[in-house]
């Protein structure tokens, strides 16, 4: 059974002289376990798609299927991780990862040691008590990351987290999501536009035409990925963006 | 000269600004004296800072600060009370502007003074009619600056909030309102300002206490003394408020200290947790 | 078409230019308030007595006494009409004005419901009467609660207003017992069917001076020939005022724009109040005691240059 399905998906917006369609019977599983990096021109619709998994919207026609039940708005299961910094900057760091587990109602000394420990294992941990204002770029998306992480969510939704940093940060950053993806596996949806971070990233790459997007493009990444292969197949990637 | 002590409680002393006062207060001592001005029309600072200095002393003052106070919080609290919960409810929603635009189009070039007749009309005479115009003076500005703070929560804000699990109630109140507080706090302060500048047009009205009364009758006896030394009460009280709600907001934003820059002293780099760490 | 709508602009124009160009240098700007003891300007001004005395006079209708102190503090009028408890709080205070002639007397008193009970000066006990503060209704209904044996400050509540037409809404409406106020509003009140005036301050204090004409200081001193004609055309007016009721009715209600003749002649007659223009220092003097008396003067009313009478004097000889 597919872990996480998207079935027939079609979105529309309603504008004149005839509605704008965004996405056009989009097919797409996720496995278990998973990591999808979803690679598209800008303005093709992946943040919509994005949204729609998350239940921030809802779909024209066709469905989302986690665990083959039909998903039904928003819920802590499908996290959302957008590129913006979007830590609440009244909150610490810790005070930020403890959110969704204080809404879950967990108990305070329970939720203190469980931020603490996964703001340790993300590389933030002396940065605990600090507001989010007062840490780099970096650090504030691996606060997020914390943040979504510690409620083991079934699907963790990224958009395109990295482009806000510089080069180097983000380097160091995609490093670091591999190398957490290896001490603990986790269900990974990724958008984004650059095919070099897809090829570093992904267990499959699927690539979406311009809009109204469409599936154009499927493939596994074979591990380990040798520096020519990746090479050639960034080549003809970007072939099916243009 | 100093600025701000990052975390520190005392209030900084701004000398400039405090020389720049008694600058101008020196200027509106001469002025009269010298006979540039007739001192009929303008009566030395010093004559009348006696006056309200006098005042105080005789106990006259206290009456007529209490009951501006009074209707200053009372008007401003009800707008308040209104303006937060409604303000909130229209932000969230953006359907509601649309049915609103016109009605505050219409509301808002209606300055306090247009309010008396129909204050006295309805409430008759005494301390409801003066809390009526504070409040209509003031709630639309805090309405719309309500609706305005809501609006410009960043919408990814609540967004991370409802996928880490949180339902619209608790996005609202834990999430909408944090994030909207800074907005808040300045519209407040702002307000404020407004409602004591209501206070003159509300007792307008038939009151028989209050400095907006006291500054009335001193100008129909042409007592311009007593009328600057009633306008400086109101912009000492004013001033007073104004410096209580900025360590009240002060105190409810501490997570934004060091995040201002504060004058020539503070430098927002040199803070700790940025720089050097990737 | 165009050239011709061009030419009447600067046709337009060049007349204002003119029109302006051809005032007199000694124009002179008078103060009045709309209230029927101003009347006497109103027909100078209707009947041109000015242009007759050779003066350019512009008459502006303001309806706050103190707006109209305080634009003779400034120059912008250099004669006008105030209240005489007005005139003499100015003058308490600095400002450098004279009283030179009377334009009314009497015509205030207290006011109440018909439906009220309230019948006899003692029925005011525990009562709230609404007054202007300091102002002449509120100096006379003090002294009229006095000699009645009522205490101003604890025998009733006095309910401060800024406007006489507030008072009357609020009577009406029933939010006050009674009001200080004036005519015609009193005799309008009790034609309208719902009002009842109690008294007249004439009971306490007959002909009692009511509004005044002042002048600035420096006016008097330096243009007499001007203030004289001025004086001559408020005589005038006067004595053609008190000999056609119905005429002066008339014109009041033409600059009031409100009320209606028949009304205002009934409120002209003589036992409600007088226009008048001849006065004595020994009254205003009066006056000011009483006004010191309610503590509502900072000077000894003996060292106030309140009154000059010689203009008026003058005036009086040469007819």
């Amino acid at each position: 059974m597919a872990y996480l399905e998207i079935r027939a998906l079609s979105k529309a917006y309603q504008a004149s002289p005839r509605p704008v369609e965004a996405l056009e019977h989009i097919n797409l599983t996720v496995h278990e376990g998973e990591f999808l990096a979803l690679l598209g021109p800008s303005g093709c619709g992946k943040t919509t798609l994005l949204q729609i998994v998350a239940g921030l919207e809802a779909p024209t026609a066709g469905q989302v299927l986690l665990r083959g039940r039909p998903v039904q708005g928003w819920s802590r299961e499908r996290t959302l991780i957008f590129q913006e910094y979007s830590l609440f900057p009244w909150l610490t760091a810790r005070g930020n990862v403890e959110f969704g587990l204080r809404l879950a109602g967990m108990p305070p000394a329970t939720r203190k040691e469980l931020a603490l420990a996964t703001l340790d294992r993300l590389g933030v941990g002396p940065f605990a008590e600090s507001y989010p204002h007062q840490l780099s770029g970096g650090m504030q998306q691996r606060v997020a990351l914390a943040r979504a992480l510690v409620l083991e969510p079934a699907v963790l939704l990224m958009d395109e987290p990295f482009a806000a940093v510089d080069a180097i940060t983000r380097r160091r950053l995609q490093d670091e999501l591999r190398q957490l993806q290896t001490t603990q596996v986790q269900t990974v949806l990724f958008v984004t536009h650059s095919v070099r971070e897809a090829l570093k990233l992904a267990d499959r790459i699927v690539v979406l035409s311009a809009r109204p997007a469409t599936v154009r493009l499927e493939m596994p990444v074979p591990r380990p990925l040798d520096p020519a292969d990746a090479a050639m197949w960034e080549e003809e990637i970007v072939q099916y963006l243009a | 000269m100093s600025a701000e002590r990052r975390g520190s409680n005392t209030i900084a002393i701004n000398w400039r600004g405090l020389l720049l006062l008694a600058g101008l207060a020196g200027i509106w001592e001469l002025v009269p004296r010298v006979g540039l001005v007739d001192a009929v029309l303008l009566p030395p600072f010093t004559q009348v800072i006696g006056r309200l200095g006098s005042l105080l002393l005789s106990g006259s003052l206290w009456p007529h600060i209490g009951a501006s106070v009074w209707r200053v919080l009372l008007g401003y609290g009800l707008a308040l009370l209104v303006a937060l919960p409604v303000g909130l409810y229209i932000g969230l929603r953006e359907q509601a502007e649309k049915w609103l635009g016109p009605l505050t189009q219409l509301l808002r070039p209606l300055a306090p003074p247009a309010w008396i007749p129909l204050a006295i009309l309805w409430f008759g005479i005494g301390n409801t009619p003066a809390v009526f115009i504070i409040f209509v003076g003031t709630v639309l500005t805090l309405l719309l600056g309500t609706i305005g703070a809501v609006r410009d929560v960043d919408k990814h804000l609540v967004q991370g909030a409802l996928t880490l699990g949180a339902t619209r109630t608790q996005a609202v109140f834990q999430v909408v309102l944090p994030a909207a507080l800074p907005e808040l706090l300045t519209m407040l302060r702002l307000g404020l300002g407004l409602a004591w500048m209501c206070v003159v047009a509300a007792e307008m009205v038939a009151v028989s206490r209050g400095l907006g009364f006291l500054i009335l009758e001193a100008r129909n006896t042409f007592n311009t003394t007593t009328v600057l030394a009633g306008m400086i009460a109101i912009g000492l009280l004013g001033l007073g408020m104004d410096v209580g709600l900025r360590q009240l907001q002060r105190r409810l934003l501490r997570w934004q200290a060091g995040r201002k820059a504060y004058g020539v002293l503070g430098d927002p780099r040199a803070e700790q947790g940025l720089s050097g760490l990737a | 078409m165009r050239w011709q709508r061009i030419a009447v602009l600067i046709l337009i124009l060049a007349l204002m230019l003119l029109g302006s160009c051809g005032r007199p240098s000694t124009a002179l700007r008078i103060g009045v308030r709309t209230a029927n003891d101003h009347v006497p300007f109103y027909i100078s001004d209707r009947e041109g007595f000015y242009r007759t005395e050779g003066l350019s006079v512009t008459t502006y209708l303001v309806p706050s006494n103190t707006e109209i102190v305080e634009a003779l503090q400034r120059g912008d009028f250099q004669v006008g009409a105030v209240p005489v408890t007005t005139a003499i709080a100015a003058i308490d205070q600095g400002a450098h004005l004279r009283i030179i002639a009377m334009t009314g007397r009497g015509g205030d008193g207290l006011l109440v419901r018909q439906d009220s009970g309230i019948r006899d000066w003692a029925d005011l006990r525990g009562k709230q009467i609404a007054t202007i503060k300091a102002s002449i209704l509120d100096v006379l209904l003090r002294q009229a609660l006095q000699e009645n044996g009522l205490d101003p400050d604890r025998d009733v509540t006095l309910v401060y207003f800024q406007k006489l037409g507030d008072m009357i809404s609020a009577l009406q409406t029933g939010q006050v017992d009674a009001s200080s106020n004036t005519e015609p509003f009193m005799t309008d009140a009790e034609q309208q069917g719902w009002g009842h005036i109690l008294g007249y301050y004439t009971e306490q204090w007959p002909d009692h001076p009511c509004c005044v004409v002042v002048a600035r200081e420096d006016f008097i001193r330096e243009h007499p020939d001007e203030l004289d004609a001025v004086l001559r055309c408020h005589v005038q007016a006067v004595e053609r005022a008190n000999a056609d009721p119905n005429y002066t009715a008339a014109v009041i209600v033409e600059y009031l724009e409100a009320f209606n003749v028949p009304l205002v002649e009934a409120s002209l007659s003589l036992d409600k109040m007088r226009v008048d223009y001849a006065f004595s220092a020994d009254e205003i003097m009066r006056m000011a005691r009483l006004m010191q008396a309610q503590g509502l003067l900072e000077h000894e009313p003996d060292t106030l240059p309140l009154t000059e009478s010689s203009p008026l004097a003058r005036v009086l000889e040469g007819r």
